[in-house]
């Protein structure tokens, strides 16, 4: 009796074994199509990665690569989105491969049968090489702040991003269309912004998603600001409580970055802020310039809303004549043809 | 002189001597906490922080520091100061009874499993915004983390009452729900949907201690204040224990009822700090080592020097996290064990004494 449970026990282990071995052995990359034009564009991690152009089956793990492939006009290529993909409200008939770019569903995604997977570089290497492997090329980028301390601006690193997007999709025009506009308001910041000496410009502290944690963006000096934490060695450093009240800022920013939220979450965290124990004394609050705003705002075609918001925060009187909410909705009718609705920052 | 008084004698003079070691670390804790109220990022040093205290003290000195100084001081260094040595107390007694109690010298205050299970609460508030009950919208995290605590250490009674309550069944039970709690942390992290709330999470469990304030301070220390107390009382029974089940039966010791009520309140009293703090891990395990090397294992005086200790190591720990970078924080929960363990070498290295027996 006991020795059939050993050999019982043995048999199922190999037969365990052999059939993973078998999985794996199955599992290989299936042959490249046919030759098409191919043209190699660099990741912001530096790979070069091959596409066949024009790519028409694209799937895309992040909102603000979704948000550009639509505004410039192809959103009918994609075939697949991650969860945190939500605008313009028509892409949420796409077929969903995962929360986010972190943790997609291969098996879904490689059965969609895209010709490229773009990301953001939550994707983890491993997940890459897996894709990778299956034939479909990868292309990583953010817009957001992915090396702050980068002395390339946001709208000018994305309007790079843009036109390699304009070329992969065969709507080079549009794309050179969509950078001149991102670009021409930033002109007009820094115009504006140059004559501003180092005394005139605002101490800025600029608070991510949970108390004193700050960054060392250059963007705040790209918005006419001096940034606290810019000296820090880490790039995401917690700020110490002491030094940020001693330093005493003129503006205090801070991102909200829930998917969903409306005025009063807004109302919440700036409340917050305003009466948190030992601020009461710091310029910012003694003056009520504290201001919340949505993180989208300063991620891929919105960059110039988020660039004018910090800009008029920093400066008003420099920027008495534009209204940021108005550039933002002027923007989303321009390229996506639809009216926005929401609050993107307060007050 | 006869030999029963002779051996009396030693004895008292024992005792005094281990007194005397307690007040000593005492007096060093008062010299740690002189040193870190006058150092951090801010610019406030010795003199200015006697200022600002001597003022809120001393109203009729008739002192005015400067309103800065007094935020810095009273808000945010003080606070943390308080919390440092509240939770390093904390931490410390509930590492020594439980060590005691389970006669196991890899017993920390996180044997139940609560670390995990805390854990798992605070990435519930934070990563999907569940919460279970809080009194007031600023605790969510913290009252969760402080209810599931409490809820691995029911599930841990739970289990190990199938096969009746001995330190093994509670050990092995600790660490399965310490498991299961661990597997569940990792779900929440790995469907997050937010990048933000993984790292925010990731910061959680690192532990750090510049969120204190004096509101949080009002509610640990009572907790912590009564648990400490309570094990103390119990360090009798402890030693008793300490010779094991049948030897502590027949000198009239229930060793399940203390077992049981000593685990309770160190994990009373840990769940309610890190709940606040997040995961300090090291604390708990290495004081009572260190104590036990130089008071010796009665209860009665290693319960006392452990708590002082803890405090020791935990403003060490964080006095020091907040000047390496001077703008910036680092988690304390990284400081503890990088100076702790160098600490603890030094200390076994150095010591003939028998420590586990």
């Amino acid at each position: 009796m006991k020795k059939r449970t050993v050999v019982l026990s043995v048999v199922i282990i190999v037969l365990v074994i052999a059939a993973l071995a078998y999985a794996t052995l199955v599992y290989i990359p299936s042959e490249t199509a046919p030759e098409k034009e191919t043209i190699t564009i660099v990741d912001v991690l530096g790979v070069a990665v091959e596409v066949e152009v024009p790519v028409e089956r694209i799937i895309s793990l992040a909102s603000d690569l979704s948000e550009i492939i639509c505004a410039l006009g192809s959103e009918d290529k994609i075939v697949g989105r991650d969860g945190t993909s939500i605008f313009p409200p028509s892409i949420l008939e796409k077929q969903v491969v995962g929360e986010s770019s972190y943790n997609p569903n291969l098996e879904v995604l490689l059965e969609l049968n895209p010709d490229l997977v773009v990301s953001d570089s939550m994707l983890t290497n491993e997940t890459r090489q897996m894709i990778e492997g299956a034939g479909v090329p990868v292309f990583i980028s953010t817009t957001g702040e992915l090396d702050p301390r980068s002395t390339v601006t946001a709208i000018n690193f994305t309007g790079q991003l843009i036109r390699k997007f304009g070329l992969i999709l065969g709507e080079e025009e549009k794309a050179d269309e969509i950078v001149d506009y991102m670009e021409s308001y930033e002109n007009l910041v820094n115009e504006r912004i140059k004559n501003l000496t180092a005394s005139e410009k605002p101490l800025v502290y600029y608070e991510w998603y949970m108390p004193w944690y700050s960054c060392v963006t250059a963007s705040v000096a790209h918005a006419g600001g001096i940034n606290i934490a810019a000296e820090e060695p880490t790039s995401f450093p917690t700020l110490s409580p002491e030094y940020v009240v001693e330093k005493n800022p003129d503006v205090i920013i801070r991102m909200i970055t829930s998917l969903e939220h409306d005025l009063v979450d807004f109302e919440t965290m700036r409340e917050e802020i305003l009466n948190r124990p030992g601020l009461s004394e710091v310029n910012a609050v003694k003056e009520g310039r504290v201001y919340i705003y949505d993180y989208v705002v300063r991620t891929g075609m919105r960059l110039p809303a988020g660039l004018l918001y910090w800009a008029k925060w920093f400066n008003p009187s420099l920027f008495e004549d534009i209204d940021p909410d108005e550039i933002h909705k002027e923007l989303i009718q321009e390229f996506f043809g639809i009216e926005l609705e929401g609050v993107f920052a307060y007050p | 002189m006869s030999t029963a008084s002779e051996v009396k004698r030693l004895y008292a003079k024992g005792e005094k001597r281990k007194a005397l070691i307690i007040l000593y670390a005492f007096i060093v804790l008062l010299i740690i906490i002189v040193i870190s109220v006058s150092l951090g990022a801010g610019s406030p040093r010795f003199m200015e922080a006697a200022q600002v205290i001597l003022s809120r003290f001393f109203p009729f000195l008739e002192i005015d520091p400067e309103k800065t100084d007094e935020i810095i001081i009273l808000t945010f260094r003080l606070p943390r100061i308080v919390l440092a040595i509240i939770a390093g107390a904390g931490l410390a007694a509930s590492g020594a009874t439980m060590q005691g109690v389970l006669r196991n010298p890899l017993v920390s205050p996180f044997i139940l499993g609560i670390s995990a299970a805390a854990g798992f609460g605070a990435a519930l508030a934070i990563v999907l915004g569940i919460v279970v009950f809080s009194p007031y919208t600023g605790y969510m995290v913290v009252a969760n983390a402080f209810i599931f605590s409490m809820l691995a250490m029911l599930m841990v009674y739970g289990i190990a009452c199938l096969r009746g309550i001995t330190p093994e069944t509670v050990i092995l039970a600790g660490v399965m729900v310490g498991f299961l709690f661990s597997a569940l942390l990792s779900l929440i992290q790995f469907v997050a949907p937010e990048y933000d709330a993984l790292r925010a999470v990731v910061y959680w469990l690192m532990g750090q201690l510049h969120t204190a304030t004096w509101e949080k301070n009002l509610i640990i220390l009572p907790i912590v204040l009564v648990a400490n107390a309570l094990m103390v009382r119990h360090s009798w029974d402890i030693n008793v224990m300490s010779l094991g089940e049948e030897t502590a039966t027949s000198l009239g010791v229930n060793s399940k009822r203390v077992l049981v009520i000593c685990i309770t309140l160190g994990t009373l009293a840990t769940a309610s700090i890190i709940s606040f703090t997040g995961i300090i891990g090291f604390i708990g395990l290495v004081s009572p080592h260190i104590a036990r090397m130089i008071i010796g294992s009665d209860h009665r005086f290693l319960l006392p020097c452990s708590i002082v200790l803890g405090a020791c190591l935990l403003l060490c720990s964080d006095t020091l996290a907040r000047l390496v970078f001077m703008g910036s924080e680092l988690p304390v929960g990284i400081v503890t064990s990088l100076i702790g363990v160098p600490f603890f070498f030094y200390f076994l290295l150095s010591r003939r004494r028998q420590l586990w027996h």
